[in-house]
């Protein structure tokens, strides 16, 4: 898929690279929050999108059951509800005034969407359809869960995904699939583009660019039970702490309550959305104990942490390590056609038909609520607060703007990855309204990317890349899971120590330059393990139990010396904290029930 | 683009045509067999078959039915060949000889159907 | 002794001299595991060289389509042992050039997939503050069309791109027919235009392997016949 179009190349001299590339904007990921932001630069300036995949195999595209907007297409909502259960979801810990960006410019988004060609289902009357979703409620929470998730069928983040990259392919947008990015180019506060690796036919390449966008995803994979794709392993949060740069709340790591038993593959939350029940080993609708009025539709972090107190307290099915998704009352008529892919994923993975059996589930790896700080224009702060990096924006789940705090709510995924990405694109229009020229390029630019990857292909120790990943997520699974424990944290920050003295000591078994795989899961393992230290030590610095953190030793949340945002940097090995307040407007904290 | 190359056909005409003829074919093989095995008011003969195909009616169908299931049955052959011999001599030849065969049974044919009269035996 | 051999269709592009072969990995194949499980566990435990390309592990992305025993099928999807059979050939897929191992060049895919205007066109202005009105009845009829994951099984399973490396394949006229069949999409013309070619529509002989290759239970070659008729309309009025 990879050709080199000659006409981008031009050379500068002293960079040992195969090729410069220059383009105004060079946008990382080619997930929703790339490709919206793609779009939106790409009616004025020259876009490049490099991915590590191609574009419509981005994780994204496994995104099922909606995203959010209050339309009113169905029934009665508002922008002001929608607000408030995103703040309630986020456990206080969300920015309001970024909040209130995203209800406000949620229909236009969701509209655009429509615009644009992609095949929402439709309301009898042809508007866009909508459904149930956890923790989206009616007048502030007083009323019951309230219809606000537009999908297709349950295949919504597949649809949002190619159609986006059909807009791509319209405004001409210029795509890199299968660049592997090494480094990021900042100097003095400056991003001047980035340096990548040909997949395909191996060799680096640097990116020269006016404006960088990452929209790189989360990283699901330093879990054993997960959601996301193999891919999903958040190379882009390490890029940017190699790059000298902080990370926001990356201790809040959403847990799904309904994975595929042992594949942690999403049943999505349309599932209960429809009317789905959980039921555990003695058949009881358990939520009815954990959130009495909600249910089913309580927010994931309560239900993800009802169900693994069922299974910790021996009511897992047959006192296993999962309990059941039962669809078999809604029928099926209603599941084929509002959840097919639910029905095809139970029968091809696990051999069962959800029209007459329950689904073994599992709570399963799958958001990162923190990420890279940037400020709403999703321009990325140079130190978590104030100054800023000129040229250099992010958007989607490697992002931290923050607006799912603590917590987020389904369907406000994407939701805000296409709207922030929306928003970068506009905001990297504006900037390149003023900034005309490209900003120099160091010689040294490509070195750092140059040297890791001679390191890697050279290593020739004796452990191997898989059996070290192995190791960190079973650890990361049952040390920083669902609950956790300042023993059991200090301890896997020991063991994470003895995971990079192995790393150092690895072997590869190919060394050939071309579609090195290898190669790749080499350096992604290198990105886990440096990001994997900022997760632990924030969990283990947060003293209090808030949305998706749970501390068995601190089970109270505690507003008066937590409601406030982790900022971690990583300086010669060390990790640094620091803490930004949360910008409260509308709604003052309150209890959090369901 | 490496692979594409944008070459205009009259392709959608032909297919429709040949899915015309294939009907065309079908209704007029079942004729020819009706009339000839079950239709027949008197024995089948030579006199029978001589006094009917000497009609300007029946010359017309004999002729379109030549012309029309040969050119269904030879642009098929093509079509097929056209997937798996894209140049060279063989190319020529073989498509080539397909148009050749045409013109001789066609000529063949009509030299036949045409010049018939019943009255010279 | 392992249960199952592992027969798998190598190529290094490095070693030209070697060309293709085949190379037979023993391994113990456990219930629940998927053919990626095993090449994964083949990658990781035995033979970190083996080359392909995976990623959702959930059949949505499309990246491990792979021919198995013969069949093209996503490697993600497909429990082991429901093959029945104690030896898998696994091999990259048909028709397209091998890059290294499973890993195919999908260029021609992408390429034929540009010819087709795959996006929607729209000539009427549109509507502020809303979204453009289908039912649900007109909806209806790109079901079957819009749930293509663009993994290119059914193309490398096409006799015709097999001959024609031009051929724009089923994947393309999917594509093309998904707007085509769109009641909001007023580009037909457009997205026809690459279609009558002799490249396009007319080199489709209708011998339906793309829909048996297709492992998300689609159609091209239905949607394929309905643009045939839709250009003759064109063509002929």
């Amino acid at each position: 898929m990879a050709t080199i179009d000659p006409e981008t190349i031009h050379d500068v001299e002293g960079i040992g690279v195969h090729n410069i590339h220059r383009h105004d904007v060079v946008i990382v990921g080619a997930g929703l929050a790339g490709l919206r932001a793609a779009v939106e630069a790409s009616e004025e300036y020259d876009v490049a999108v490099i991915s590590k995949v191609f574009p419509t195999r981005s994780h994204s595209g496994g995104a099922q059951g909606g995203i959010a907007a209050s339309l009113s297409n169905e029934e009665e909502d508002h922008l002001e509800w929608h607000m408030f259960d995103t703040v309630k979801g986020s456990d206080y810990l969300g920015d309001q005034d970024a909040i209130e960006i995203l209800v406000k410019e949620a229909p236009v988004v969701v509209r655009e969407f429509e615009h644009f060609g992609a095949p929402f289902s439709r309301t009898p009357e042809g508007r866009i359809a909508q459904r149930k979703f956890g923790g989206h409620t009616k007048d502030f929470g007083r009323g019951g869960p309230v219809l606000r998730a537009c999908y297709a069928a349950d295949r919504t983040g597949h649809v949002l995904l190619h159609t986006l990259y059909e807009v791509c392919i319209r405004n001409g947008v210029r795509f890199y699939p299968e660049f592997y990015a090494l480094s990021l180019i900042i100097r003095d506060n400056i991003c001047r583009g980035i340096v990548g690796w040909d997949v395909i036919n191996g060799g680096i390449h640097v990116f020269h660019a006016k404006a960088v966008m990452f929209g790189t995803g989360g990283y699901g994979r330093v879990y054993k039970i997960t959601s996301n794709a193999l891919s999903g392993t958040g190379d882009g949060l390490s890029l940017v702490l190699r790059a000298g740069l902080p990370l926001e709340d990356m201790e809040f790591v959403q847990f799904h309550p309904t994975g595929l038993y042992q594949q942690g593959i999403l049943v999505s939350e349309a599932a209960r959305g429809e009317g789905g029940y959980i039921i555990n080993d003695t058949g009881e609708r358990f939520m009815e104990r954990y959130a009495p009025e909600k249910m089913e539709l309580a927010p994931r972090d309560l239900v993800s942490r009802s169900e693994q107190t069922e299974i910790n307290e021996g009511r897992g099915i047959g006192g296993k390590d999962y309990v059941h998704l039962d669809l078999r009352h809604l029928g099926s008529e209603k599941i084929m056609k509002q959840l097919p892919q639910i029905h095809e994923l139970a029968w091809k993975f696990l051999h069962v038909d959800c029209i007459k059996e329950p689904i073994p589930i599992q709570p399963t790896a799958h958001y990162s609520m923190g990420g890279i700080p940037v400020d709403k224009d999703c321009q990325v702060f140079a130190d978590g607060k104030k100054e800023m990096v000129q040229g250099f924006y992010a958007a989607g789940e490697c992002a931290c703007v923050s607006v799912h705090g603590a917590n987020r709510l389904g369907t406000n995924s994407l939701l805000e990855a296409s709207l922030f990405g929306r928003r970068a694109g506009k905001a990297i229009r504006r900037f390149l309204g003023v900034q005309r020229e490209f900003p120099d390029l160091p010689p040294d630019a490509a070195s750092s990317a140059i040297e890791e990857v001679e390191r890697l292909l050279s290593s020739s120790g004796t452990e191997r890349v898989s059996s070290i990943r192995e190791t960190l997520q079973e650890k990361m699974s049952l040390e920083c899971g669902i609950f956790r424990e300042a023993d059991q944290l200090q301890r896997l920050k020991k063991e994470l120590r003895t995971l990079e003295e192995r790393f150092r000591n690895i072997k590869i078994d190919d060394r050939s330059k071309r579609f090195n795989v290898d190669l790749l899961e080499a350096l992604e393992l290198g990105h886990m393990l440096d990001f994997t230290e900022i997760i632990v030590e924030g969990a283990l610095n947060r003293k209090e139990s808030r949305g998706a953190h749970y501390r068995t030793d601190f089970p109270k949340r505690n507003d008066g010396d937590w409601l406030k945002h982790t900022l971690a940097w990583k300086k010669d090995g060390e990790i640094i904290f620091d803490y930004k307040p949360v910008v409260i407007t509308r709604f003052q904290p309150k209890e959090r029930t369901y | 683009m490496k692979y594409r190359e944008h070459v205009r056909s009259g392709g959608a005409i032909l297919w429709f045509f040949q899915r015309v003829t294939g009907i065309y074919l079908a209704v007029v093989l079942f004729l020819h067999v009706w009339i000839l095995h079950y239709a027949l008011k008197e024995e089948l003969g030579f006199a029978a078959v001589k006094d009917r195909i000497a009609t300007p009616m029946w010359k017309t169908i004999d002729i379109s039915f030549l012309v029309i299931a040969l050119f269904h049955g030879l642009y098929g052959l093509w079509i097929v060949l056209d997937d798996y011999i894209h140049k060279g001599w063989l190319r020529v030849f073989i498509f080539g000889a397909i148009a050749v065969i045409a013109l001789i049974f066609v000529t063949l044919g009509i030299l036949t159907i045409l010049p018939f009269n019943p009255g010279g035996y | 002794m392992a249960t199952h051999a592992f027969k798998i269709n190598r190529y290094n592009p490095d070693d030209e001299r070697r060309g293709h072969y085949m190379q037979e990995y023993p391994l113990d194949v456990q219930k629940g595991w998927t053919i990626l499980d095993c090449l994964n566990e083949i990658k990781w435990k035995q033979d970190g060289s083996l080359t392909f390309r995976r990623s959702c592990r959930s059949g949505i992305c499309g990246s491990c389509a792979m021919t198995v025993n013969g069949v093209n099928m996503l490697a993600c999807e497909t429990q082991a042992l429901t093959l029945k059979s104690s030896t898998i050939v696994v091999e990259p897929l048909r028709g397209y050039p091998v890059i290294k191992d499973l890993v195919v060049d999908l260029e021609p895919l992408v390429e034929s997939l540009y010819a087709v205007k795959p996006y929607l066109i729209t000539k009427t202005p549109l509507p502020t503050d809303q979204e453009r009105f289908q039912s649900p009845e007109e909806r209806a009829k790109i079901d079957g069309l819009y749930e293509c994951i663009l993994c290119g099984a059914c193309t490398s399973s096409c006799p015709s791109f097999w001959a024609d490396k031009k051929y724009i394949g089923p994947h393309g006229f999917l594509k093309a027919y998904r707007f085509v069949a769109d009641s909001r999409d007023e580009g037909t013309r457009e997205h026809l235009e690459a279609l009558d070619d002799k490249h396009g529509l007319w080199r489709c002989h209708t011998i339906f392997n793309c829909v048996e290759a297709c492992p998300k239970d689609l159609n091209p070659t239905k949607a394929i016949s309905e643009l045939k008729k839709e250009l003759v309309r064109e063509k002929i009025g």
